[in-house]
């Protein structure tokens, strides 16, 4: 016997689909939207092709011109094919050319002159801003007909022998010293008097100097300067200062000057400007320790890593002039020089400037790259960490300042180049430390279940006891047809 | 003229170095009744020349001023500076008036206020929170907490110190005025290192040798200031900076500490009983008034004055206001010095680099120079109990011969939500003028009232009240307590919240220039707090109720109904019913069993 009619089943059958359909394709989706993370998609496939193909897209071409006269015109060819044999036995992990020139060239062009009556092979770079290098040809040399051959050579082993170098190992920590690359730095010049004698320096006149020096490196970065007399700067406790009678003076172990510098007390840790600041100091002993001599220093100073450096001044005058300021200036940029990654060749800070500027550009591409592949893993890794779309943007404009950088190397204009590389790289770090990326979320996945139990558990139950009671009268409706 | 001048150069060529820098220092001592001391601490500080308005590469050269704040004023285009650091209470009926007339003191927390200059509001605002995140982090204060919720842009009070900009020299932009105020900031020994650290000495000679956390912290009240403003001729401009310390400390308690660091009952043997009252080996009424004492600036600061500050344009001084009768006073050093009396005081300054103490003697502590009055005595309190609503109260004394004019200042937070229609005024404890009363009027000249908006900008009140000689007034302000968001309470939001001290100005009724500046204490109100696992809870809740709801529904739909005889010759035919029949019989069965054995 039965009371159960087949429409009747029918109808709550259908009631109980649409039910279900309605608790899993809206219900379900609407609270997994409503209680996940916003994670926006990161274009993480170009990042990955951008940095297998860094090396092959990015490509520098140094233009050098020679000066030669018009009968040896077939010598600027040949000394280029030298140039390419050279260079290739180098293997560059990336392209880098020179491609010599006829003619006299622009102000900031690289000239080679060619002097045929030197006595000896020997190369000379001016020291100013016109990128001049003299080339002495021996006899010798020009009998046997290897001025290309010398042009080549001194072009590759000299001149531009620091930046070959830097470019083999581009891609690998830079040294312990160098600053980390920021667009702007900022530069402070400190007297520091270690005792209670009032002390002053002829700054104004002094600074103008190291401004020079700063603007030289422009193309690289911007510097700003500033200057601070302190006193009361004792040196502090563990520093064991050792007299020597025979040199009348207090020696300071080389080891010691790490810890020299007191940065707490003497104030120097602190930096209220939002740029990295490089400190240069000038520090006058106390009168019961003068003088102090370093350990085989010559110019009585030293470089302390990524901070700055230190020139010690042993001087009992109370106003420092000019002329005694002058040397220290020297030092303050030599030690800048070197803080800031320069090769130590050739003599001219234009073009030490220009390869800096260069092997930079191509660093900060590289060091944007590795920011962004790190930021996709991070994502990767953590399910649950949130993506802004802020993000997404930053690494977008990243990638396309790359793009940029590297069009800009390609044509020769290396501070351009090197500016946007620097923007990538600063975009990519906001992007990696993102604020909201790194907030603690609501609450975390495993709460989330737990907290929604009271209302999945229940519905789920329901859910199966009423399909259990459908499947039930399905069978009895079925078999009174049979009987 | 020039005779007699030339020996006095070369004399004093002789006596101090001739480098000197813009700074000068000089401490002054008074004590005051109950035998308590106050010590001000006041240096002076300028700056180098530069111009107001220099391209951001040009190069700066510090010396005296600090190379730490002035990045700082350069960036946010910040012409005055004003921060001021407080903690404890000050007592005008044993203190007297505040030292330099309240000009240096603010209320208890921190308190920044700042002269800006910029185009429009927008930016300059931005200029302030960055000019507060940097102070944040050179005084290691919270100050990174100041946002548009609690800073007020004050109109009649805070106004520009300096005669700035005035002398022929034409601003690029407007001046703001803004002003914050952190009450729940405790103020401690990271916040003095720093300031210490602005001084050309840093604490390392000179008066503020004697600086040290713990002794000016365990101070009845201090009051550390920081004011910076800009003075420009032509186009020359530079910065003067005063810093100032100013404390209170009860020499007998001090003296104490130095002697017993942990707190212990006097002995019987040493313990000086009342004589006026019954007193034998087991009974004593304690004598805690000390009438003769004898202590140094060693005593008092734990360190001596490491000599003076050499580098400075005036020598260090230090001052003594004593009442002669009583008190003597002797510096001890390697050499000889006699005080001077200079109006009054008794002063001496420091020429060289030898350790510097002052050994105070007196006879009769209570005969102290008598203390100046302050012009008004004012208390702002509480009022209500409920979780909703409350009150404000603020009680004004005018003890002076004079009728005056005062300004009072009060920032309050959102969540307090003021109304100014319930504002009365009570004189003498007589009569009661509520605000739409026309006597109110002759009372309370002026209401400056920028009601507050919900989480961006607090209520900004300023009265201008006149309040009769000898007369004591109370206002009084109704508010209704707001409910704030969850993630909104601070930590430990059952403590309470800090209503920022009501500032209170004395005006001159020519010039209408502030004579006289007082705070009063920090209130702290009860909001209601709401149980933190909340969001958990209504959630978990909700989704009871809803699966409750979902359930019946669900049923109610996909079950069957049918009639009552249907359901009951269903149930005689369910499993159920038949497997309970069954076990039935076999119970049966085995009950028959037993009863045949």
């Amino acid at each position: 016997m039965s009371f159960v009619s087949g429409d009747d089943v029918a109808i709550r059958r259908r009631i109980f689909n649409s039910i279900l359909l309605l608790c899993a394709f809206v219900g379900l989706p609407l609270w997994y939207v409503t209680t996940s993370v916003h994670r926006a998609e990161l274009p993480a496939a170009q990042i990955y092709s951008l940095s297998s193909q860094l090396s092959s897209f990015v490509s520098y071409e140094i233009p050098v011109y020679v000066e030669v006269p018009t009968t040896a015109s077939g010598v600027v060819a040949e000394a280029q094919q030298h140039l390419d044999s050279l260079l290739k036995s180098y293997n560059l992990p990336i392209s880098w050319h020179i491609v010599l020139r006829t003619g006299t060239g622009g102000d900031r062009d690289y000239k080679v002159e060619l002097v045929m009556d030197g006595e000896s092979d020997k190369i000379y770079v001016s020291p100013f801003e016109d990128r001049k290098i003299k080339l002495y040809a021996s006899p010798t040399v020009i009998n046997s007909n290897k001025v290309a051959d010398l042009i080549a050579r001194m072009l590759v082993q000299d001149v531009f022998a620091d930046e070959i170098q830097m470019f083999a190992r581009y891609d690998q920590p830079a040294s312990a010293i160098k600053m980390p690359y920021s667009p702007r730095y900022h530069v402070t010049l400190s007297l520091l008097q270690g005792g209670s004698d009032p002390i002053a320096w002829d700054i104004e006149q002094a600074a103008p100097l190291f401004e020079n020096y700063l603007h030289s490196l422009s193309p690289y970065a911007n510097f700003t300067l500033d200057s601070q007399v302190q006193h009361y700067n004792k040196l502090s406790d563990n520093i064991a200062l050792r007299y020597d009678d025979e040199r009348k003076a207090f020696l300071l172990k080389e080891a010691d000057t790490s810890t020299f510098i007191d940065y707490s007390e003497w104030g120097l840790d602190q930096n209220t400007q939002s740029v990295p600041v490089i400190n240069f100091v000038a520090y006058v002993p106390a009168s019961a320790v003068r003088p102090i001599i370093i350990e085989n220093s010559v110019s009585n100073s030293f470089i302390v890593p990524q901070w700055g450096g230190a020139a010690i001044l042993n001087t009992d005058k109370q106003v420092l002039e000019y002329g005694d300021l002058l040397p220290v200036m020297e030092i303050f940029a030599s030690q800048l020089f070197q803080l800031v990654g320069a090769p130590s060749k050739p003599k001219s800070p234009a073009i030490r400037t220009d390869i800096l500027t260069r092997v930079q550009s191509l660093q900060n591409m590289h060091k944007s790259i590795d920011n962004l592949i790190s930021l996709c893993k991070l994502c990767q890794q953590l399910p649950n960490i949130s993506v802004p779309d802020s993000t997404r943007e930053q690494v977008e404009h990243a990638i396309e300042r790359i793009m940029e950088a590297a069009a800009a190397a390609r044509n020769g204009n290396w501070a351009l180049a090197n500016s946007l590389a620097a923007k990538a790289y600063v975009l990519s770090d906001k992007a990696f430390f993102q604020k909201d990326m790194v907030q603690q979320m609501y609450f975390p996945e495993e709460h989330k279940m737990a907290v929604y139990t009271p209302l999945l558990g229940p519905f789920a139950t329901i859910m199966l006891l009423g399909l259990v009671r459908l499947v039930n009268e399905e069978r009895g409706s079925a078999k009174p047809k049979e009987a | 003229m020039r005779e007699l001048l030339l020996p006095v150069l070369l004399l004093c060529a002789l006596c101090r170095a001739s480098v000197h820098y813009p700074f000068e220092e000089l401490l002054e001592l008074r004590p005051l009744e109950r035998n308590n001391l106050l010590a001000s601490f006041d240096f002076k500080i300028n700056s180098t020349e530069f111009e107001l308005y220099e391209p951001e590469d040009k190069t700066f050269h510090y010396s005296t001023f600090s190379k730490l704040l002035g990045p700082i004023l350069q960036e946010t285009n910040t012409r005055e500076l004003h921060l001021r650091f407080s903690q404890g209470w000050y007592d005008p009926e044993v203190y007297g008036e505040l030292p330099y007339k309240g000009k240096h003191s603010g209320g208890t927390g921190v308190e920044l206020w700042a002269v800006l200059e910029g185009q429009n509001e927008d930016t300059v605002f931005k200029d302030w929170i960055k000019l507060a995140n940097s102070l944040s982090g050179l005084f290691c204060a919270s100050l990174n907490f100041i946002d548009s919720s609690s800073t007020t842009y004050p109109a009649t009070v805070f106004q520009p110190a300096a005669p700035m900009l005035e002398q022929g020299l034409s601003l690029k932009n407007d001046l703001f005025l803004l002003r914050s105020a952190l009450p729940r900031e405790p103020v401690c020994t990271e916040n003095l290192t720093p300031f210490l650290k602005l001084l050309p000495t840093k604490g390392k000679a000179g008066i503020s040798s004697l600086l040290t956390g713990h002794k000016v912290f365990n101070s009845q009240w201090s009051s550390m200031s920081i004011d910076v403003t800009t003075h420009c001729s032509g186009t020359k401009c530079h910065y003067e900076m005063e810093q100032s310390i100013n404390l209170i400390l009860d020499v007998p308690m001090t003296l104490e500490r130095n002697r017993m660091p942990i707190p212990k009952p006097t002995p019987g043997s040493e313990l000086k009983c009342d004589p006026t009252k019954p007193f034998d080996a087991f009974h004593c009424f304690p004598l805690d008034d000390i009438s003769e004492l004898e202590f140094s600036l060693a005593d008092l600061f734990g360190k001596k004055i490491q000599g003076g500050a050499l580098l400075a344009s005036q020598p260090t001084k230090i001052c003594a206001d004593l009442d002669l009768e009583s008190w003597s006073m002797e510096v001890q050093t390697d050499s000889q010095i006699v005080p001077k009396i200079e109006q009054e005081k008794t002063c001496f300054v420091i020429e060289n680099t030898n350790g510097h103490d002052v050994l105070f003697r007196a006879k009769d502590t209570k005969k102290v120079k008598s203390l100046k009055s302050p012009p008004i005595l004012a208390s702002r309190s509480l009022s209500g109990y409920s979780q909703d609503s409350g009150g404000f109260r603020i009680d004004v004394k005018n003890p002076t011969d004079e009728d005056l004019d005062i300004i009072i200042f009060e920032s309050i937070p959102w969540f307090v939500r003021i109304y100014l229609h319930t504002l009365t005024l009570n004189i003498n404890s007589t009569v009661t003028h509520i605000v739409s009363d026309p006597q109110f009027d002759q009372y309370v000249k002026g209401i400056i009232y920028n009601p507050a908006i919900d989480r961006q900008k607090p209520s900004h009140l300023e009265l201008l009240v006149g309040i009769p000689a000898h007369t004591k007034i109370k206002l009084s302000l109704e508010f209704d307590k707001a409910m704030l968001l969850y993630a909104e309470y601070p930590p430990d939001a059952n403590h309470g919240f800090e209503i920022e001290p009501a500032v209170i100005s004395v005006l001159d009724r020519n010039s209408h220039n502030v004579v006289y500046e007082m705070r009063t204490t920090t209130a702290l109100l009860t909001i209601p707090t709401p149980d933190f696992s909340m969001p958990y809870n209504v959630i978990i809740l909700t989704s009871t109720v809803m699966s409750l709801a979902f359930g019946s529904i669900f049923n109610l739909l996909t079950k069957q109904t049918v009639t009552e005889e249907e359901a009951e010759s269903r149930v005689k035919e369910s499993r159920i019913t038949r497997l309970r029949s069954r076990i039935k019989e076999r119970v049966q069965r085995i009950k028959s069993l037993f009863r045949r054995s």
